[in-house]
């Protein structure tokens, strides 16, 4: 008995010890991307419904210093799909709603023909051929501002046109799951909020979950943050009303565990069809989620489902790998945060693979550039791609994270030094070229500007930007 | 010489054992505020720019329990008029501007009869005969929720009917100050909150005042809260580009004792024009100053320049007795509180008069 209890404690003391040692690698994997990459927000590992590993990092709120923790409330944006997908379902094993029954069935007065050609399958999977945010132009400067009544907004966009016949293409809409919410709203007579509380929150003991407004004082809330170049700035306000079932919801990284959990133990909806959630449609989407296998090397795969989201001042990823019920979520209120390539590393350290982490030189960068000027900022940059590719991520994607910064910011001069570069780094890149294109196309030299598109396309005839942008150029 | 120190060391036992009894007095009659829900905010009292109190009550962001101080930044809505219209009399004075033109002179497109009949002073006065914002109907949310350039925002009233003749009648118009605050940027060339810091603040040292807005971070600053149907919520967004110079201002109630100071010391214009600042016109407002005699009783009472202000989630209201140097500031982020209250209850404190509370 003895021999046993020492055994066991043997054992013990070897789980611990190699939890021990993975939360110390993930912890500094994540302080490295909240030093040098931006991160700020909070990270939870977990492994069937257990945490390994939460903590926060930088602030809730940077005007009166409140650190994150993993209590701290985060938007979640488009994670939010998830839990509508599940509502849905939830309707749809209680008999009361009909994946393939068409919107028309449950919203009198929606307009034909999409009304009778658009089904619940189709809005769950993308495949409605709804158009997204960028079909309305008014969206975000004039529109999201504004308070909505749920049906008056679905009308700003329920007649605009397919882009595909429904069922033909994945297209990610949000659109179709705003419409879903409402269509919830419709069926069950209650407000979406409250649906969600009583058949998943509360069943789940979420407590820290459910739907952001900017009216009700909700503790621990973060403010969100978006990046400009070196500086942060508070997030443009949007009216959450515009959000609702695609995107409005918030949670801490600790109830994220427990939606984890319930989706394992099947709490809220029988193996049947939670399956179907599960089961890729086209483009890899599931219902809510996208199903992929990941190729991590040649010896591993791993089967994943995760989504993203992001808003205003807020972005994250929320990842499970349920072949090892691992669950690796990342918010964060500083948009726009590493998430993907923070759970991409932390999937490396939980597997044993070695981590890829560089710091992103486009921050590094940035800050010489507000402090010491553009000559000196391109020269740094120069400086970081010939003596440290090693520490430095300096692909043309930090070039171009530069090249927008400077354009939103009405400084296309910069930005066309920036885009040189790209140019001298890879002159093979019809991406490098784009982005030069881009550049003088913003500093109003147009001649300058084809002559960069025609150069990428003589690399890449095909190359489908360059050829969206000489098409608007004309 | 020891019995002079002595009595000297008595005196200053006395007085400040007074300034004790009286800071007692204010700190339980704010407590008494704060533990009702009708006051939660920073307040300061100062004589001749010495602060005899400044306190903070209650949160400044209820998410997260951070408190509210002497150094918390509110927004300070319609106090903000006090600031422009010493920059236009800083105009007057230097002879950029006359209270006597026409907004014509200044905009020469504005549109007829406005343009031509309403002048600086009438604007700075309230008498323009222009509406408030119940002029636009659905300006919030439909309006107030948008980011405006100026001169759309101006477009958005400028030809709206005026309520009475220009210089008959006093009424309160935000849309006025609006104005003057598009005029100094017109006048001088500048945005209106580079012109406020080289203008007043820097010279004043208010390093903690300034223009507010919704994407800046600003250190320290409060968030505002509405009460609604008996509990506490945060205020409805509003985008302050529709403010301008009516009301986009925050500042501590620290900053507003520098601010009292240049005034009382002329620091920032000479006396001659100040003066005007502080004439009644209509209604015993000023130029962005109410000037009131506030009555103890029958035989006594005393001079007071004030001004309140009221945006969403914060209401303030900040006077001075010029007679005695005193400044009451009161600034909060809750609306409504009752703050005409709170302030005669403060100066009845300072003047050793009976505290009135209400039920």
């Amino acid at each position: 008995m003895k021999q046993f209890i020492l055994l066991l404690a043997a054992l013990v003391i070897a789980t611990a010890g190699f939890s021990q040692r993975v939360v110390q690698q993930i912890d500094e994997l994540v302080n490295d991307y909240h030093e040098h990459n931006n991160f700020n927000g909070a990270v939870v590992v977990a492994r069937d419904g257990e945490i390994l590993y939460a903590r926060g990092f930088g602030y809730a709120n940077y005007e009166l210093g409140v650190e994150n923790t993993p209590d701290t409330r985060f938007r979640i944006a488009s994670v939010s799909k998830q839990f509508t997908a599940m509502l849905v379902m939830q309707k749809v094993a209680e008999g009361k709603m009909d994946l393939h029954s068409s919107i028309g069935d449950y919203f009198p007065g929606y307009p034909e023909p999409h009304a009778s050609k658009i089904t619940i399958h189709h809005l769950l999977s993308h495949t409605s051929g709804m158009p997204h945010y960028a079909a309305i132009p008014e969206f975000f400067p004039d529109y999201s501002r504004q308070p909505w009544d749920h049906a008056d907004f679905i009308k700003l966009f329920w007649d605009l046109d397919l882009q595909s016949e429904p069922g033909e293409r994945y297209s990610y809409s949000s659109f179709g799951y705003y419409l879903l919410g409402h269509i919830l709203e419709l069926v069950s007579g209650k407000d979406f909020d409250k649906l969600l509380e009583e058949r998943i929150l509360h069943p789940l003991g979420m407590y820290d979950t459910g739907i952001d407004g900017h009216i009700s004082i909700l503790k621990n809330r973060a403010n969100g943050y978006d990046h400009s170049l070196a500086s942060l700035l508070n997030a443009e306000f949007r009216d959450m009303s515009t959000a609702l079932a695609t995107g409005d919801m918030y949670t801490t990284v600790n109830d994220i565990v427990l939606w984890d959990k319930a989706l394992y133990d099947n709490t809220l909806l029988d193996d049947k069809h939670q399956s179907l959630i599960f089961s890729p449609n086209l483009s890899n989407y599931g219902y809510g989620w996208f199903i992929r296998h990941n190729e991590i090397n040649d010896d591993l795969t791993l089967l994943t489902h995760s989504h993203s989201g992001g808003t205003n001042g807020f972005n994250c990823l929320t990842t499970r790998l349920p072949e090892d019920r691992y669950l690796i979520t990342v918010l964060s209120n500083a948009r726009p945060g590493p998430t993907t390539s923070i759970t991409n590393n932390i999937i490396n350290i939980l597997y044993d693979q070695p981590v890829d982490f560089s710091r992103s030189s486009a921050i590094a960068t940035s800050r010489v550039l507000e402090e010491e000027g553009v000559d000196n900022a391109v020269e740094y940059f120069r400086y970081l791609f010939n003596n440290h590719p090693d520490t430095y991520d300096v692909r043309t994607g930090q070039l171009s994270r530069i090249v927008s910064d400077l354009i939103g910011l009405d400084r296309a001069e910069e930005a066309v030094d920036f885009a040189k570069l790209a140019v001298e780094f890879e002159p093979e890149s019809a991406n490098a070229y784009m982005l030069a294109g881009g550049a003088y196309q913003a500093a109003g030299d147009n001649r300058k500007a084809v002559e960069n598109y025609a150069k990428g396309l003589l690399i890449d005839p095909g190359h489908r930007g360059i050829l969206g942008r000489l098409r608007r150029l004309e | 010489m020891k019995q002079i120190t002595f009595l000297l060391i008595l005196i200053i036992v006395a007085i400040s054992g007074c300034r004790d009894a009286t800071e007692r007095k204010i700190d339980d009659l704010m407590k008494h505020y704060q533990e009702n829900y009708l006051f939660n905010g920073s307040v300061v009292v100062s004589k001749n720019g010495e602060i005899l109190y400044a306190k903070g009550f209650g949160y400044a962001d209820h998410s997260h329990d951070v408190k509210n101080t002497p150094e918390t930044k509110f927004r300070i809505a319609s106090v903000s008029k006090q600031f422009t219209a010493m920059l236009v009399m800083q105009k007057v004075a230097g002879g950029k501007m006359d209270v006597e033109d026409t907004i014509r002179e200044y905009i020469p497109d504005y549109p007829e009869p406005q343009g031509d009949i309403i002048t600086i002073h009438h604007l700075l006065t309230h008498t323009s005969g222009f509406q408030h914002y119940a002029g636009i109907p659905n300006f919030s949310p439909d309006y107030s929720r948008q980011p405006w350039e100026h001169r759309d925002f101006v477009e958005l009233f400028w030809d709206l009917d005026l309520q009475s003749e220009p210089g008959e009648e006093y009424s309160y118009s935000s849309f006025g100050y609006y104005l003057l605050g598009y005029i100094l940027e017109r006048v001088s060339g500048k945005d209106f909150d580079q012109l406020l810091w080289e203008r007043i603040l820097q010279p004043a040292g208010m390093y903690n005042t300034g223009i507010v807005d919704h994407i800046t971070i600003l250190k320290n600053k409060a968030r505002g809260y509405s009460v609604r149907s008996d509990s506490l919520v945060n205020a409805v967004f509003r985008d302050m580009s529709t403010a301008l110079a009516t009301g986009d201002m925050y500042s501590t109630v620290t900053d507003m004792v520098l601010w009292d100071d240049a005034l009382r010391n002329n620091t920032l214009l000479d006396e001659e024009y100040q003066s005007l600042i502080f004439t009644p016109d209509l209604s015993n407002y000023g130029y962005g100053w109410r000037i009131n005699y506030i009555k103890f009783n029958e035989n006594d009472s005393i001079l007071t320049h004030s001004h309140g202000g009221s945006t969403n989630g914060f209401q303030c209201l900040s006077t001075r007795i010029p007679e005695d140097g005193y400044l009451v500031t009161v600034l909060a982020n809750i609306r409504p509180m009752p703050r005409s209250e709170i302030m005669g209850n403060i100066i009845n404190i300072l003047y050793d008069q009976p505290v009135e509370l209400e039920d």
